[in-house]
């Protein structure tokens, strides 16, 4: 009489495709850890013979978290991309207004236009440093990206109004988008957060 | 760092030797999603640190070796915290309801 030995197969095979969204230098470790969890638990439900409807399904759930898993992993990549983007954004803003200051404010001494680069330079300065912030996740972290995007869609709105007009839609894109989407992305990822 | 309820759950877990994923949600009664991203969370914050178990004592019991985890001396003293602040919270609760009635439902 043949028996029909039963594996994990299909939770195993559900494991390896979760694990393709995980960023290609944690996908093998978090594997081989959940497959050994899943193989490790079947065994012993096979040795105590418990392996019925209901224990495969509470295993079924609990391979279903490691979607929430692998949201975790996507969450610290977010970060690292958003720290990244900052410090992009910080070069542009800074350059762009230092460079502002030096012809329009102190060569051709338009008081609005160095007025409003210095502005500028201070928005880069925040956008670097909230930057570092996330990568070094300090407590204020928050404020300073609240702070900072709050600050550059002010600054490039204004810039790009009438009367002065200092800025075409491009930078006004960059830089208030920009601003926006980081808040809306930090936000996002600390309600995901669950442990803090 | 402040500890939610599954945090401090899961660092109790580990105090009393329940040291694999599995065996954490066996006994919380947390779900592996909260969990296993809380693990990895508390691993971040230096108050828990992962190994993997020796290949050899796990192919003696005929499975595959498992990556479990153990409590720091932050993760001690971060649990102590927690501890305290619950029972302060449960006593603080337990003042304040003296007299109060439960509604019914």
């Amino acid at each position: 009489m043949s028996v029909r030995i039963q594996t994990p197969r299909i939770y195993l095979w559900i494991i390896r495709v979760i694990s393709l969204w995980l960023p290609k230098e944690s996908r093998l470790e978090w594997r081989r850890e959940w497959e050994a969890e899943i193989v490790s638990r079947w065994l012993l439900l096979s040795e105590w013979e418990r392996l019925n409807a209901q224990s495969k399904l509470d295993l079924f759930k609990r391979v279903q978290g490691a979607i929430s898993d692998v949201l975790w992993f996507q969450q610290s990549r977010t970060r690292l991309t958003l720290a990244l983007l900052n410090m992009l954004t910080a070069i542009f803003t800074g350059f762009g207004a230092l460079q502002e200051f030096i012809i329009g404010g102190i060569r051709y001494q338009k008081m609005q236009l160095a007025l409003i680069s210095l502005a500028g330079i201070f928005v880069g300065i925040l956008f670097m440093t909230s930057g570092i912030a996330l990568l070094r996740r300090w407590s204020i972290v928050r404020r300073l990206i609240i702070l900072t995007g709050v600050l550059s869609i002010l600054l490039h709105v204004y810039e790009a109004l009438r009367p002065h007009r200092n800025m075409g839609f491009p930078p006004l894109l960059v830089g208030a988008g920009y601003g926006l989407v980081m808040l809306v992305v930090f936000e996002w990822n600390r309600k995901r957060n669950m442990v803090s | 760092m402040h500890l939610s309820f599954s945090g401090a759950a899961i660092l109790q877990a580990l105090a009393h030797n329940y040291r694999y994923g599995f065996d954490i949600m066996d006994v919380t009664g947390l779900p592996s999603g909260t969990v296993y991203p809380a693990l990895r969370r508390l691993e971040q914050a230096g108050l828990v640190v992962s190994k993997w178990e020796d290949e050899e004592t796990a192919r003696k019991d005929l499975r595959p070796a498992r990556k479990y985890y153990e409590l720091t001396k932050g993760g001690r003293a971060t649990l102590s915290e927690a501890v305290a602040r619950y029972r302060g919270l449960e006593r603080a609760i337990k003042k304040a309801a003296k007299g109060v009635k439960p509604s019914r439902t």
